[in-house]
């Protein structure tokens, strides 16, 4: 495994990291998206790294495909049979409303209400089958669903998690007479209870697997033409990756793992860097995305809601998406409150700056009036604007109506738009139980590094992470993914009447079946991790607590045991009075690739003697801490290895910028991550 | 002193996050799933002074948009001897509270030993003692039935939690023993608070901080003024219906007086039913939150604080049930009566801005409990099942299925759940067809489902409404379907006495509870959606092809969801033509009213024939026409309210539903007051006029008399006003005016003096 190239298809762009692990060489390629077909992208930028696809060993690619085309219903005709009385379940959802205030909003279920039939068929709570399956019905719906044009199947009956039988058996009439692969049992994708979401779930994985099929047959068939033949692994949204002979099974799992794979990079970089606790920040032009990751481990949950009423309860990364980014639009209200987003200039018209007739404020806009971003950035657009007509107009957008002047403005549109950042910051991590205080802030994505170091002086946090490579962390995440399979299996009882002995079977049938998958996939790696927890609550709680276990050899007093500490952990509250319920049983099969060396992001030969031969120039640049000052703007890759000063300062690189405060004090490590330590603010508590 | 926009914007986040985190200490911790899961429960930042709202957290239960300042507020007015570490506990309705499950504690702030405000929040406890598990008793008649009354003490004392005020709580609720849970928990959301508000202050300063609480408020009431400002001058008027207050079988009437005065909005109930002996009384504090959230589901962008609430006026309804004393029983306001509320105002609002409002959403919540014995398991369980509805249509699109009530946020539990932990099997749980009322934009559906017992026996009860009227719709949609209950019993079928709420219904083995839930109402004339738009629905099985042929007007090929275009048109020409029939020429065109018009909404009669809404400018010259054009029809309109009359009297006589149709001949009785003057009928006017007053004091008489006494004052009325039409007696100072009254009066006498006592004068 020489050449190993992690590929990430962005909404804007599409990155390239490729890393010759034996020569140490490394290779960076940006270009724009394609988004029709992202093949057209992922082959343009192996071009633009200058290699050829045959001298590649490893690809790892991943890709937006299947976000997109839930979010923007570009998705496959599918069909559903269920249990009779049940179709509308896909439909009803849990009785709820987009927000809290205002009561209209709009929802679309996945699978039309004509193509959802029901057949003869119940199981109960227990497993029990009240009414037996009618293999009929069955043949009868899945001939009306071809008739109507459904291209993929979904089964999907009630109690299905704890007596599959006859999702099964229905499964196995629709493999003979269903024209291609695309049949979906809902207890595959996920044995876990609540029809709602396993049911989504599983629509989710039919109405996205034709779409997924076709890129990645298009890809590898693309791929081969070129000479490239070996493996092409897909991240999941798991943070971990899985060959793309079988990705499409479970295509669901591919949802969400731009952001995931963001995560892992961050995981894989803190750790090296000696950071094992961080609070991932990822801000790009529309949103922000925020993780934690503890011991190294980033958090994962199931219960991610991709859209109001589209959960997708399939374990991911667990990552919390905040709507302010470099594109949030600044307005007063008619309170002559300023507000900073969720409304966003998008990529059209986008920021003022962007020169394609913007004329609304925002995040970007008012970095680069306050001299943050480099100026000359301006003159790359199409059609400039001048910084002069930018501050004109956000003078009078913002500022007169607030009574202030152009850098007042701007100032006022960072310290709202930071404000809102910390807050939801703060809110992730308290939810969880967690002070950030104990936490680094790890900064990424473009705009990341622009706001990290005010976000951790409001936070209190004290040490901020900007990577080797903050723009292409996502690509990275490729690179250093393990193959990685997650199973869930309800038992749903006191623990006190569990059958231990069921509970390890269970749990030795999910590491059987990751590590059969894992063989099927072919893919070489070192070793193989398991991670396993339990879902657990107190009778009567309908919330679940996950709680990380070390190993499948547990008897019920140790169990027990490690629930109560995590509550408390978590809640502060001990109850020894009410009885234990075990949940969900949870594995994760990691098969671990190679191990990169991070260094070799860095090239040393760029790398200057001295700080000032690091400094492009001084510029002036406005900091809440004393306003405008003449502050040293440094090229990162220029910095001298282990590198060490004090703000203020502007550290420029091609794919983000980095505002160091002053009083920061920033070491460069051998890794090439600048470490910045915040003097959290004395009034933050 | 002034404080800069951005420190402004920036406090104002500051006080919202303490009670954000207030919110989250408060649900993580909490034992409860009606706290923890339901979110039943609201914290916020109190004036020292008066209580008044400075901040309430946004994850909060809607509900209680503004409620626990009329708490704070009676715990000021009570309170002594306030120390660092005190924390109030208080449940009372009739001060500032809701019912009593929604328990509040309340605790001083100080900021460095000098009193600052108060921060105070709100949690539903599962049980409060009382007479039913949970608190919701169908049929309550006082206060005392409902459970455990607190009137504001200290639970805490100086941070010494009160072991003796503890001990009688938990002697008189059930489950105590888990209690304990959530009671640290609500004592530790407000321990948060106060360390999050210390250091926020800590680092603006004191003076800073007060000086931005009160910009903030003013800032709140200016964005409320602007968006009063966009509603037309002038006085809209609504109403709503709660089916029955769960004792008497009559429904209760909320109306609803909106007016724009400058940039003040002001509410006026005077008119709305008396006092009611069952639970659906609402208390002040309710009454008014239903009101606030009312205005921040039509305005969300506007912050909750006192500000909000400034340039609103609402007079204290007084003699209503939407006002109610002790020891009137209140279980039912929180969860229903609220909901009606906040559609009296919505369907007000709808006549002044509708380019901003939505249809009746379903309005209930559709509590359904099932107690019992799970014989296999040994052990006793309460299920509650709560549902959902249809949301009402909008301008920008048709409502939402199956969203939760008004007033609440919570999620439905999941069919997989239930089953495992109740005896019970779920047959059915399916979208409730041609529920959404017809509209250009339609409601929302509800949902039908069906539920069999599986093990041993058990009670059922139910506190849900719109089972008399369904939500209403909008700008000339249709209502939406009304909630139906049918329990089938050893296979007989039973149907509960007040529609939607019944207690202690036996149930057994093989028995099935059957509920439809109601749809949101239609927004504006079914005859103009999309016939495109319908044949989806079609597709979708939402509405039969001859139901959208009849509701929208809208006729597909044969044996096809294709729409035929001809012969929609023609038929949606004929529909137009039929509805407005008879009609003069003045009438027949219905444009669309300009945008920024305001409407009227014209009584249900004479909407039937001129059309709703209209121009307001246009209204009275067509209200005129439309007058002149019925006056022939008129003696046939009265013979026909006679008709309806003398059957309805007959129903009394023989004691079907009396009370119902009493209610009916009151209306009847109603229409020929205000409909024979318009034709110069001013006899038969004062006599419809008479009748109703009589009617009208019987109904509202607290006590249950036996109405037989009433039938011959009834039928003497009628043969009177069937003279004054055959005979055309229009003038009251006529000879045979005199005569007719005299004749009655007679009558009168007899029943005065069989009735004397029983009915209030």
């Amino acid at each position: 495994m020489a050449r190993i190239a992690g590929i990430d298809v962005g909404g804007t762009f599409t990155d390239l990291l490729l890393l010759d692990t034996e020569a140490g060489d490394l290779r960076l390629a940006k270009v724009l998206t394609t988004t029709d077909n992202q093949a057209f992208g992922v082959l343009g930028a192996i071009a633009e790294a200058d290699v050829l696809p045959a001298s590649i060993d490893t690809i790892v690619h991943g890709t937006t495909t299947t976000t997109n085309a839930l979010l923007e219903r570009k998705i496959a005709r599918a069909g559903l049979i269920t249990t009779r009385g049940f179709r509308d379940v896909l439909e009803l959802g849990r009785r709820t409303r987009p927000t809290s205030y205002g009561l209209t909003g709009r929802f679309r279920p996945l699978i039309e209400r004509w193509l959802r039939l029901e057949v003869d068929e119940r199981i109960d709570a227990d497993g029990d089958v009240l009414t037996p399956l009618d293999e009929k019905d069955v043949a009868t719906a899945i001939e009306r669903l071809i008739a109507r044009g459904a291209e993929a199947l979904v089964v999907h009956f009630l109690h299905a998690y704890i007596n599959p039988a006859h999702e099964r058996r229905a499964g196995e009439i629709a493999r003979e007479l269903w024209p291609n692969a695309y049949v979906t049992l809902g207890s595959d994708v996920l044995s876990e209870y609540r029809e709602y979401e396993r049911g989504v779930t599983a629509a989710v994985n039919a109405v996205i697997q034709p779409v997924l099929d076709r890129y990645i047959r298009r890809l590898t068939d693309e791929l081969a033409a070129q000479g490239y033949q070996r493996d092409l692994l897909v991240m999941q949204g798991n943070g971990g990756t899985v060959s793309a002979r079988i990705v499409a099974e479970t295509a669901c799992n591919t949802v969400m793992s731009g952001p995931a794979s963001g995560v892992i990079a961050s995981a894989y970089t803190a750790v090296a860097a000696g950071y094992p606790n961080v609070i991932t920040y990822d801000m790009g032009g529309t949103s922000t995305d925020v993780g934690l990751i503890r011991n190294g481990i980033p958090e994962v949950s199931s219960e991610l809601e991709l859209e109001y009423a589209m959960p997708i309860h399939v374990p991911m990364v667990d990552v919390h998406t905040i709507g302010a980014g470099g594109g949030s639009i600044a307005k007063v209200n008619d309170a002559g409150l300023l507000q900073v987003g969720p409304e966003s200039a998008g990529a059209k018209p986008g920021p003022i700056c962007y020169g394609r007739g913007g004329t609304r404020p925002t995040i970007t806009d008012a970095n680069l009036a306050l001299g943050r971003l480099n100026p000359r950035g301006l003159l790359k657009v199409d059609n400039p604007v001048s910084l002069e007509d930018l501050r004109a107009r956000i003078a009078e957008v913002v500022g007169a109506p607030l009574g202030l002047d152009a850098d007042g403005a701007a100032a006022a549109i960072l310290r709202i738009g930071n404000d809102k950042m910390a807050g939801a910051v703060r809110m992730v991590s308290l939810s969880r139980g967690l002070d950030p205080r104990d936490f680094a802030l790890f900064a990424f994505g473009g705009a990341g590094p622009l706001h990290a170091a005010a976000l951790a002086r409001e936070l209190a946090i004290p040490t901020v992470l900007v990577p080797a490579r903050p723009g292409l962390t996502n690509a990275l995440g490729c690179l250093v993914a393990d193959l990685r399979h997650d199973y869930v299996n309800t038992v749903n009882a006191p623990l006190a009447a569990v059958d231990m002995t069921k509970v390890r079977a269970l749990f030795e049938r999910q590491i059987a079946d990751g590590k059969a998958l894992i063989a099927r996939e072919g893919v070489a790696i070192e070793d193989i991790q398991l991670l396993h927890a339990v879902e657990m609550q107190f009778q009567g709680q309908t919330h679940l607590l996950k709680v990380p276990i070390p190993s499948i050899d547990l008897d019920r007093p140790s169990l027990q045991a490690f629930f109560d500490k995590a509550y408390f952990q978590r809640f502060a509250v001990a109850l020894p009075e009410i009885r234990a319920v075990l949940v969900n049983l949870h594995t994760a099969v990691i098969g671990r690739r190679k191990r990169i060396d991070l260094a070799q992001l860095d090239d040393p030969a760029l790398r200057r003697a001295t700080l000032d031969e690091a400094r492009t120039e001084f510029r002036r640049v406005w900091f809440e801490q004393g306003g405008w000052q003449e502050t040293p703007i440094y090229r990162r890759d220029r910095l001298p290895s282990g590198a060490v000063f004090v703000g203020p300062a502007i550290v420029e690189q091609l794919d983000s910028t980095a505002v160091i405060e002053p009083g920061n004090r920033v070491r460069l490590d051998q890794l090439g991550n600048l470490l910045i330590t915040v003097e959290a603010s004395q009034e933050a508590a | 002193m002034s404080i800069d926009p951005v420190t402004l914007g920036v406090i104002q986040n500051g006080l919202q996050q303490v009670c954000n985190e207030m919110d989250l200490t408060f649900t993580r911790a909490a034992f409860s799933p009606v706290i923890s899961e339901a979110q039943d429960r609201s914290d916020g930042i109190y004036e020292w002074e008066d209580g008044s709202l400075i901040a309430q957290g946004e994850l909060g239960l809607p509900v209680f948009v503004g409620t626990m300042q009329y708490s704070t507020r009676a715990v000021i007015e009570r309170a002594k001897d306030l120390r660092p570490g005190d924390v109030f506990i208080v449940n009372d309705p009739y001060l500032g509270g809701t019912h009593l499950m929604d328990v509040r504690f309340v605790k001083p702030f100080f900021y460095r030993d000098e009193p600052f405000a108060w921060l105070a929040n709100t949690g539903h406890w599962p049980d409060i003692g009382g007479m039913v598990p949970g608190g919701f008793s169908a049929n309550a008649t006082e206060v005392e039935q409902e459970g455990l009354r607190l009137p504001p003490v200290k639970l805490w004392k100086a941070g010494h939690f009160d072991e003796e005020i503890l001990s009688i709580i938990l002697s008189n609720i059930r489950i105590a023993d888990q209690r304990i849970g959530d009671i640290k928990a609500q004592g530790a959301a407000l321990a948060i608070g106060e360390q999050r508000l210390t250091a926020l202050i800590d680092r603006y300063g004191q003076a800073t901080v007060r000086g931005a609480i009160r910009e903030l408020r003013a800032r709140a009431a200016q964005q409320m003024r602007a968006k009063i400002a966009t509603i037309p001058e002038g006085t809209y008027r609504g109403e709503a219906f709660v089916d029955s207050d769960g004792v008497v079988d009559r429904p209760l009437k909320i109306a609803m007086t909106v007016t724009r005065q400058g940039d003040r909005l002001a509410f006026d109930m005077s008119g709305s039913s008396p006092p009611c002996q069952g639970p659906m009384n609402s208390v002040i504090a309710t009454t008014r939150s239903s009101i606030y959230l009312a205005l921040k589901h039509v305005f969300p962008d506007v912050p909750i604080n006192a500000g909000m609430f400034e340039p609103i006026d609402i007079a204290d309804p007084e003699g209503t049930f939407l006002y109610a004393r002790y020891p009137r029983p209140v279980s039912g306001c929180a969860a229903e009566v609220s909901q009606r509320i906040a559609e009296a105002v919505f369907s007000a609002l709808t006549k002044a801005i509708p380019d901003r409002l939505f249809a009746a959403p379903a309005g209930t919540s559709g509590n359904l409990a099932i107690g019992g014995t799970d014989p296999k398991r040994g052990r006793s369980y309460v299920l509650y099942v709560i549902s959902g509805g249809g949301y009402g249509g909008h301008p920008a699109g048709d409502g939402l299925t199956n969203g939760c009530s008004t007033i609440g946020i919570s999620k439905t539990t999941p069919i997989e759940v239930i089953e495992q932990h109740y005896p019970v099997l779920f047959e059915e749980y399916a979208l409730r067809e041609g529920s959404g009322g017809a509209g250009e934009r339609r409601g929302g559906f509800g949902v039908n489902y069906k539920l069999r017992i599986r093990r041993g026996e058990a009670r059922a009860s139910m506190v849900m409404d719109h089972g008399r009227i369904g939500p209403q719709g909008a700008l000339g949609g249709a209502d939406g379907a009304v909630n139906q209950v049918e329990i089938t019993r050893r296979g007989e079928a039973y149907r509960p006495l007040h529609k939607s709420k019944d207690q202690g219904i036996v149930v057994t083995t093989g028995d099935m509870i059957a509920v439809s839930t109601p749809g949101g109402g239609g927004f504006g004339d079914p005859l103009r959606r999309d016939p495109q738009a319908v044949a989806a629905d079609v597709a979708a099985g939402y509405y039969g092809a001859r139901e959208a042929r009849k509701l929208f007007g809208v006729v597909f090929r044969p044996r096809k969801i294709a729409v035929d275009d001809k012969a929609t048109q023609a038929l949606r020409a004929k529909l137009e033509r039929e509805r407005s029939k008879p009609k003069t020429r003045a009438a027949k065109a219905r444009p669309t009213p300009p945008a920024g018009a305001r409407f009227v909404e014209p009584p249900r009669r004479l909407r039937d024939i001129v059309g709703a809404p209209i121009a307001l400018e246009d209204a009275v010259r067509r209200a005129e026409a439309a007058v002149a054009a019925m006056a022939g029809s008129f003696p046939i309109a009265v013979r026909e309210i006679l008709g309806d009359m003398t059957s309805a009297t007959a129903a009394v006589e023989i004691g079907d539903e009396a009370r119902l149709r009493l209610a009916d001949l009151k209306r009847l009785a109603h229409d020929l007051k205000g409909l024979a003057p318009t034709f110069g009928h001013v006899v038969i006017g004062k006599l419809g006029a008479a009748l109703n007053d009589l009617l009208l004091r019987w109904l509202e008489s607290p006590e249950e008399g036996d109405p037989r006494p009433l039938l011959p004052v009834i039928r003497a009325h009628i043969d009177a006003i069937g003279a004054a039409l055959d005979r055309n007696i229009v003038d009251v100072k006529s000879v045979d005016a005199v005569a007719l009254q005299l004749g009655l009066d007679a009558v009168l006498v007899e029943f005065r003096k069989l009735t004397t006592g029983q009915m209030r004068e």
